[in-house]
C-alpha cells in the first residue's frame, strides 16, 4: 500500500438501531495495521453489532465506515470478503464437509459463477490449514471434531480469504481453558505475522492478556480506549460493569481478581 | 473435495444405475413380457398389446417415478441446506400435507387442469414452508426440535383440512383420492410427464446454479451473507423451487414421503456435502430408488398393488429415527 491512510478499518460517528432500539451512539473508533484490538463490554453493550457494522454486512443509520480510507458502503460485497474476514460466534457445523471443504469456502470472494477452485487455491486453504494447525484432520468430517477444533477449521477458513484484517466473535466461547489459551496464542502468533486483529470478548482477562488495545463500550457508546494497563482497573471496572474488584498486575498485564474492592 | 473429473464419473455412473432401472421397472409387471420381445418394442417392433402395455402403461409410469423421485430428493437436498438440519423433508415438515390441500381444493372448484394442479398443489407447499420456517425459529434460531414440531403441527393442521374436505366432498369429484394420498403413481401419462419434467428441471436448475450459496448456507447464514452470498435472495429461492418441485410431485403421485430424507442422505455418505454433487447424485439416486420402489408396489401383490408411499415410509421412517437418535445423543 502506498502512502495511504494509517488505519486499515475506522468507524466514523457510527449509530444503529434494532427497531427503535438504539444500539450504537455515534461511536468512532480505529483500526491500525498490525494491532490486536480488543472491544470489551457489558452483554447488549452493541460489542458484536459493531463488529458487524466494521465488516460492512449491517448498514449503519448515520456515520461511516472505512476500509483503508475507502467507504465500505460503496464497496462490493466480494471485494471486502478480500480484505475482511469475519468468525461469528456460533457458526452452524455443516453436515457431510471435510474440514479441507470448509476452510476452501474462504476462497468464495475469488472464485466466479461455475468456477472450481484450482491449485492456486487449494494452497491457500493448505497453508491456511497449516498455520492454525488443523491441516491433520482435514478430511475429518466437521462433524466428528471438538469445539477448539472447529474453531481452529474456522478460524483457517479466515485466513483462507486472505485478509488484511480478522473479526472475530467471541472466539472462545463454549471452550474449555486450555483450549481458550491455544486458540489465543494462535492468533497472537498470526497477528504477530501481521495480521491485524479486532476481537470482540466479555473476558477481560484473556483480552487483556493477548490484546494490544482495548476499547470499551457501555450501553452504545466506547466511553474508554488504550493499552490493558491504563485502561483496566478497579475504578474502569466499576464504570463499566457497576462493580469494584481488585486488578493484580502480573507481567505489566493487569487481570481481574473476584474480590471486591 | 469435490473436482469437476469426480462429478462427472459419478454422474454418469448414477445415469447408468438410472437406466439399469429404468429396463427393471419396464421388464417387470402384472403381465409377462420376454426379455427379447421388451427389446423388440423399445427397438419400434412387437405386438400390438404388449407395445401398448409397455409403451403407454409401463413407460409413463417409469418415467413419472423417476421425476417425482428425483425432485423429491432434490427438494429434500435444498430444504436441509436451507434449514441447516438433515432431517427436514417435505413429507414430515407437512409440506407435501398443504400441496395436498392445494390440490384437492383445486379439484373440488373444477380447476384440475394438468397444468393448474400443479400451481395449486405448489401455493399450499409454499404456504407450509413458510409456517414450518417462521413458527420453527426461536431467538433467530432454528433447532431441530422446534423445527420438527412445527412440522407435525402444521402437517396434522393440514391433514384435519384433508379430512374434512374429503368428508364433505362427493366421491365423483375426488374419485379415489385416499389411493393417491398414500401416494401413487398410476395415474401418470405423456402429458403429465412433459409438464411434470418441465417444472421440476427448472426447479433443479434454480437450485443448481446457486450450489456455492447452498454450500455456505449450512455453515450460517452470517457467514455465507460474508462472503458474498445474497442469503436473503437465496431463501426465497429455495421456499419456491422446493416447494415447486414438491408441489409437482403431490399433484401427479400424491404424498410419497421419505424420499427427500432417505436419498440425501445416503448421498452425503457416498459423495460428501457439497451440492455441486449432492443435488445431481440426490435427483439421480431419487429416481432410481422410486422407480424401484414402485416397481415393488405394483409387483408385490399382483394384480393388486400397494400404494409406493407405504414401500417409502417402510423404509424411510426407520432411519429417520435412527439419525434424530444419533444427532439428539
Amino acid at each position: 500500500m502506498r502512502n495511504g491512510p494509517p488505519y486499515i478499518l475506522t468507524a466514523e460517528e457510527v449509530s444503529f438501531a434494532y427497531g427503535k432500539e438504539p444500539v450504537l451512539k455515534r461511536v468512532s473508533l480505529s483500526v491500525g495495521k498490525g494491532e490486536f484490538l480488543c472491544v470489551i463490554g457489558p452483554n447488549g453493550s452493541g460489542k458484536t453489532t459493531l463488529l458487524k457494522l466494521l465488516d460492512g454486512i449491517f448498514t449503519p443509520l448515520a456515520g461511516k465506515i472505512f476500509l483503508q480510507g475507502i467507504p465500505i458502503a460503496g464497496m462490493k460485497r466480494r471485494e471486502i470478503s478480500k480484505k475482511i474476514a469475519f468468525i461469528p460466534q456460533d457458526e452452524d457445523t455443516p453436515f457431510a464437509f471435510s474440514a479441507m471443504e470448509v476452510v476452501l469456502m474462504g476462497r468464495t470472494p475469488y472464485l466466479k459463477g461455475f468456477q472450481m477452485e484450482g491449485e492456486h487455491d487449494i494452497e491457500v486453504a493448505r497453508s491456511s490449514m497449516s498455520m492454525t494447525d488443523c491441516y491433520r484432520f482435514r478430511d475429518r468430517n466437521m462433524e466428528t471434531l471438538s469445539g477448539g477444533e472447529k474453531r481452529r477449521v474456522f478460524i483457517a477458513r479466515a485466513l483462507a480469504q486472505e485478509p488484511d484484517v480478522i473479526l472475530m466473535d467471541e472466539p472462545t466461547t463454549h471452550m474449555d481453558i486450555h483450549q481458550q489459551m491455544d486458540i489465543m496464542e494462535k492468533v497472537q502468533e498470526l497477528n504477530m505475522d501481521g495480521l491485524t486483529v479486532v476481537m470482540v470478548s466479555h473476558d477481560i482477562n484473556l483480552a487483556s492478556r493477548f490484546c494490544s488495545r482495548l476499547a470499551a463500550l457501555k450501553e452504545g457508546l466506547i466511553i474508554t480506549s488504550g493499552r490493558p494497563e491504563e485502561v483496566v482497573n478497579p475504578d474502569f471496572l466499576e464504570a463499566l460493569y457497576g462493580c469494584r474488584l481488585r486488578v493484580n498486575i502480573e507481567g505489566e498485564r493487569p487481570f481481574v481478581t473476584l474480590t471486591r474492592e | 473435495m469435490i473436482t469437476s473429473f469426480k462429478v462427472f464419473m459419478v454422474t454418469v455412473l448414477l445415469i447408468v444405475l438410472l437406466m439399469t432401472a429404468v429396463f427393471f421397472a419396464l421388464f417387470n409387471g402384472a403381465v409377462d413380457i420376454g426379455f427379447y420381445d421388451l427389446l423388440g418394442i423399445l427397438g419400434g417392433g412387437g405386438n400390438g398389446v404388449e407395445r401398448h402395455i409397455i409403451l403407454d402403461i409401463r413407460l409413463p409410469r417409469v418415467v413419472m417415478a423417476g421425476i417425482v423421485g428425483g425432485g423429491l430428493a432434490t427438494a429434500g437436498a435444498a430444504f436441509q441446506a436451507l434449514l441447516k438440519n438433515p432431517l427436514a423433508e417435505p413429507y414430515i415438515l407437512g409440506i407435501s400435507s398443504g400441496s395436498a390441500v392445494g390440490v384437492i381444493l383445486a379439484m373440488i372448484s373444477g380447476l384440475a387442469s394438468a397444468w393448474l394442479l400443479p400451481l395449486a398443489s405448489f401455493t399450499g407447499g409454499f404456504v407450509s414452508i413458510l409456517l414450518v420456517y417462521f413458527l420453527g425459529r426461536v431467538g433467530g434460531r432454528l433447532h431441530t426440535t422446534t423445527m420438527l414440531l412445527a412440522g407435525v403441527m402444521v402437517s396434522a393442521f393440514f391433514g384435519a383440512i384433508i379430512m374434512f374436505l374429503l368428508s364433505i366432498a362427493s366421491f365423483q369429484e375426488l374419485g379415489n383420492a385416499v389411493f393417491w394420498l398414500m401416494g401413487d403413481l398410476s395415474s401418470a401419462d405423456n402429458k403429465k410427464v412433459v409438464i411434470a419434467f418441465l417444472y421440476c428441471a427448472a426447479g433443479f436448475l434454480l437450485l443448481y446454479i446457486n450450489f456455492r450459496g447452498l454450500n455456505l448456507l449450512t455453515i450460517g447464514e452470517e457467514t455465507a451473507r460474508h462472503l458474498g452470498i445474497a442469503v436473503e435472495r437465496l431463501k426465497v429461492v429455495i421456499f419456491i423451487t422446493a416447494s415447486l418441485i414438491t408441489g409437482i410431485s403431490v399433484a401427479f403421485s400424491g404424498l410419497i414421503g421419505f424420499v427427500g430424507l432417505v436419498i440425501p442422505h445416503s448421498a452425503r455418505l457416498l459423495f460428501g456435502g457439497d451440492h455441486r454433487l449432492l443435488l445431481p447424485a440426490s435427483a439421480l439416486l431419487g429416481g432410481s430408488f422410486l422407480i424401484i420402489t414402485d416397481t415393488a408396489a405394483r409387483t408385490v401383490i399382483a394384480p393388486a398393488e400397494i400404494p409406493v408411499g407405504v414401500i417409502t415410509a417402510f423404509v424411510g421412517a426407520p432411519l429417520f429415527i435412527y439419525l434424530l437418535k444419533r444427532k439428539t445423543a
